[in-house]
């Protein structure tokens, strides 16, 4: 009750100076008597006082003992008044006469959304907290854009997939340098732990040439905890009803006020084989990992030259298979998955800042990867180097409200990937490709702004591949704001990007199905269009906001793995037959009360593929995908409940007509939901989680097909399009202390 | 026969009730309503940043019931029990996270 009481009053407490029976007097200029604004008043030896509004007037109530009253403004000599002898109380403050003013400020960080171009969503650290958020790939339960999907049910690989397809033509960013490429393409999005991450972008549809020629239907940016943040030591536990336990650790020191470090440590690991479904095998894998970086900072006074050098390494192994199997080499008794990466990165950013409007970037960044790995009796191995620089010149001009301006750069991509793997004892099903792909490029992008109405950006890159010759890539990006409650964006452009077919669907190689691949690598492309419609409406003084979208990817030439041809086969090669996907969204968020968050979404997906000529549904995506959330705070912020429940549509699945009947499985799924809710209490360092994943335990029945031959000809994990973790408890610690001085300087 | 998931189940199922338990987490209503001062301070503020802070660390200082920042008017509002605190410590608490503040206006709240 006192709480709506407390909103009443403080409607009427706004005009802050009104007070009933209080001192009132004015503060102004001594040189012309024009009222000063803004100036502060205190009661001398108290910690009371006022602020002058627009007309330079005041009204204070009188502390016991106090008497003398000190008037004070930025730019004026203070003065000081006795208020049982002054009267009318007026304080005429002179100007100080300065030789030079300096202005200090701090930098907003966040960018507003509604004036992005690119329909893009920034998920902040505080949605981070809203899930338990262990890695990359747990971060989107609560994004209705983003799905994440099990690849199969012996590796744990977890894909996302935006706009109805496979996460690969998502372009995967960390701090605006590509990375999670290649052979970090199946389990890469367990490689970002979740504390390391200050906030990530999501943006749908073709990126802008900048950032290169990938994304195909969005852009995924994350941004690391920066060594500059105001949290110097922060750290945090976490356990979960399946074994998973996981700590981690950061420090940021400001060594020098233009030279910053940070360091992070993050562990995890599965303390126990969970096998649910009593099938033999183990639900989930278990993964063991180590995850280490360390960061510097560096700016001159002036600002006019900022770097950044990160260097990160991930020790990563994957035990998965039966449960009782052990050990780091194949066994011919018990069916194991073993899958190890040693992965070192780097990446380096300068930025020279010449003038407010004038400034050149250059970004590199350097990538090792090793994994080894075997699927019962498969092997496969693979090394991978990549590396990326891009220099990017930045200037604008502003000419009768409307601002011009203007990106140019150079870039360059290599990967270079050797692999090997062994399908069979009798090496017939033997490969060893390797990849050497150098693209050398050059684009240039304008951008024009009138106000906050239209904003257009015309891009164009064209680039030289070592493999695949020249190509153009044009991207066109609208945004168009007809009202401040509406806004229209629209996007259009082609994408590239060089498959690995192995490396990248390495996991498909937990099934006993024989490849047969036409080629390794190849050049895939598509054109993504979109429209996406955003309005905002007041309702009851809050702001509902309603988003409807529509995207279209058209494929010119893509990878495919056809797993219909016949259940023991698996066909992989690249194909210019007609590909698409139609995606239609529709979104509504609102806040009815002071803390509480509802938000509903709705998406429906149609994306198709010829495969043995026949254009035919994907297999294993849902055809619609539902997301309500619920998100309620008290109004100290001290508690926060949320809650959220995932619909998932039916879809197909490839045939298995052919198997012993034991080893068939239904040509379609049925719709499903997923329901999760968590429960934080904050307090002023720390903060205590609790949850529960997967409430109702909805799992996908029998999963693994012929688990009880799993060395035999009909073998298959890979026919995944369901949970496979039944319901999962987990409570986490955080703790942060915040450094005590402030200056960003 | 209980295996260790069923175990830990359980384990985590109470933590769950006892998290969610009434008295653990209800704000408990003041019966003496007139126990509550709310303060207004004028805080010097600038950014988004300053706003969290206060948000993070206000709420713990003693008494403390509601709290509202207001990042254009550079206002920081405080609802709190006046038996437990005074509205000069809770403007030196909120001056002490960097933010020079002063007393603009105090009103015991009546029902």
């Amino acid at each position: 009750m006192y709480r709506i009481l407390f909103l009443l009053s403080l409607s009427l407490l706004l005009p802050l100076c009104s007070f009933a029976d209080g001192i009132t007097g004015r503060v102004v200029s001594a040189e012309n008597d024009e009222p000063i604004t803004g100036a502060y008043l205190i009661w001398v030896g108290t910690m009371r006082g006022a602020v002058t509004d627009l007309d330079g007037a005041f009204e204070t109530d009188q502390p016991a003992d106090a008497f003398l009253l000190a008037a004070s403004c930025v730019g004026y000599q203070s003065d000081t008044l006795d208020v049982r002898t002054a009267s009318p109380l007026v304080f005429r403050l002179r100007p100080l006469v300065m030789d030079e003013v300096t202005v200090s400020g701090r930098l907003v960080g966040s960018k507003i959304n509604r004036l992005s171009a690119l329909a893009t969503i920034d998920m902040n650290s505080a949605e981070l907290c809203k899930a338990a958020c262990c890695n990359l790939g747990e971060s989107f339960e609560t994004n209705a854009s983003v799905d994440v999907n099990y690849a199969d049910a012996a590796t744990g690989a977890r894909t996302i997939q935006m706009l109805g397809l496979s996460g690969r033509y998502v372009q995967m960013l960390v701090e605006n340098v590509p990375n999670l490429r290649g052979l970090a393409a199946p389990y890469g999005l367990s490689y970002v732990p979740g504390p390391w991450m200050d906030g990530i972008q999501v943006s749908k549809g073709v990126g802008t040439v900048v950032n290169g020629y990938e994304a195909f239907t969005g852009q995924i940016n994350i941004e690391y905890k920066k060594p500059t943040t105001d949290e110097l030591v922060s750290a945090n536990v976490f356990a979960a009803s399946n074994g998973r336990v996981e700590a981690n650790a950061n420090l940021a020191l400001r060594l020098t006020p233009r030279l910053s470090t940070s360091f992070m440590v993050n562990a995890s690991d599965d303390l126990m084989a969970m096998d649910e479904n009593d099938d033999g095998f183990r639900d989930e894998p278990q993964v063991r990992q180590l995850n280490l970086l360390n960061r510097w900072h560096y700016r001159t006074a002036d600002g006019g030259y900022n770097f950044f050098l990160t260097v990160k390494s991930l020790s990563e192994e994957r035990r998965g298979g039966h449960v009782d199997f052990s050990g780091s080499s194949p066994r011919s008794d018990l069916f194991g998955v073993n899958v190890r990466s040693q992965r070192v990165e780097s990446w380096m950013k300068n930025a020279f800042i010449f003038s407010e409007s004038t400034n050149i970037g250059i970004a590199t960044g350097y990538i090792y990867h090793d994994q080894k790995s075997f699927f019962g009796l498969r092997i496969c191995d693979a090394s991978q180097h990549s590396y990326n620089v891009n220099a990017i010149f930045n200037t604008h001009l502003d000419a009768d409200g409307w601002l011009h301006e203007f990106h140019a750069g150079l870039s360059s991509q290599g990967d270079f990937l050797d692999e090997q793997a062994t399908l069979d004892a009798a090496l017939s099903q033997f490969f060893a490709p390797s990849l050497d792909d150098v693209s050398v490029g050059a684009f240039a992008q304008y951008t024009l702004k009138k106000s906050d109405v239209l904003t257009l950006i015309a891009g164009l890159r064209a680039d030289h591949n070592s493999n695949y010759d020249f190509f153009l890539t044009p991207r066109l990006h609208l945004r168009f704001a007809p009202s401040e409650r509406s806004v229209i964006r629209a996007a259009v452009g082609k994408g590239y990007r060089t498959a690995a077919l192995l490396a990248e669907n390495n996991f498909l190689l937990s099934s006993a199905r024989r490849w047969e691949i036409s080629d390794f690598y190849g050049q895939e492309s598509a054109w993504n269009m979109g429209v996406n419609l955003t309005r905002y409406i007041d309702i009851a003084g809050n702001e509902l906001t309603l988003n409807a979208e529509y995207y279209h990817t058209a494929f010119v030439r893509q990878m495919t793995t056809d797993m219909d041809v016949s259940p023991r086969l698996l066909v992989a090669g690249f194909s210019s037959d007609r590909s698409f996907a139609d995606n239609v969204q529709v979104e509504a968020k609102y806040s009815p009360l002071r803390g509480l968050e509802l938000s509903a979404a709705w998406r429906w997906n149609s994306a198709k593929q010829t495969l043995g000529g026949e254009l035919r549904q994907r297999p294993l995506v849902s055809r619609y995908k539902g997301l309500f959330t619920a998100s309620y705070a008290t109004p100290l912020k001290t508690w926060q409940f949320d809650a959220n429940v995932q619909f998932a549509g039916g879809g197909r699945v490839p045939t298995t007509e052919g198997n012993p009947l034991a080893y068939q499985r239904s040509t379609s799924f049925s719709p499903y939901q997923l329901y999760n809710a968590q429960v934080t209490k904050w307090f002023r360092n720390w903060s205590l989680y609790v949850g529960c994943e997967n409430i109702a335990n909805f799992m996908q029945s029998n999963p693994i097909i012929a688990a009880d031959d799993p060395f035999g000809r009909y073998f298959d994990a890979s026919l995944i399009w369901g949970p496979l973790m039944s319901r999962k408890f987990y409570f986490g610690v955080r703790f942060a202390l915040t450094r005590d001085d402030d200056d960003d300087d | 026969m209980f295996n260790m998931k069923t175990i830990l189940n359980t384990l985590f199922s109470l933590l769950l009730c006892t998290f969610f338990s009434p008295s653990s987490f209800a704000q408990k209503q003041d019966k003496n309503d007139s126990k509550l001062t709310t303060v207004v301070l004028h805080s010097e503020i600038s950014c988004n940043n300053c706003k969290q802070r206060i948000e993070k660390n206000i709420p713990f200082e003693k008494g403390v019931k509601d709290l509202k920042v207001s990042l254009p008017d550079k206002t920081v509002t405080i609802v709190f029990r006046n038996d437990k605190n005074s509205s000069e410590k809770l403007c030196e608490a909120v001056s002490r996270l960097g933010y020079k503040s002063m007393i603009i206006k105090e009103t015991p709240k009546k029902n």
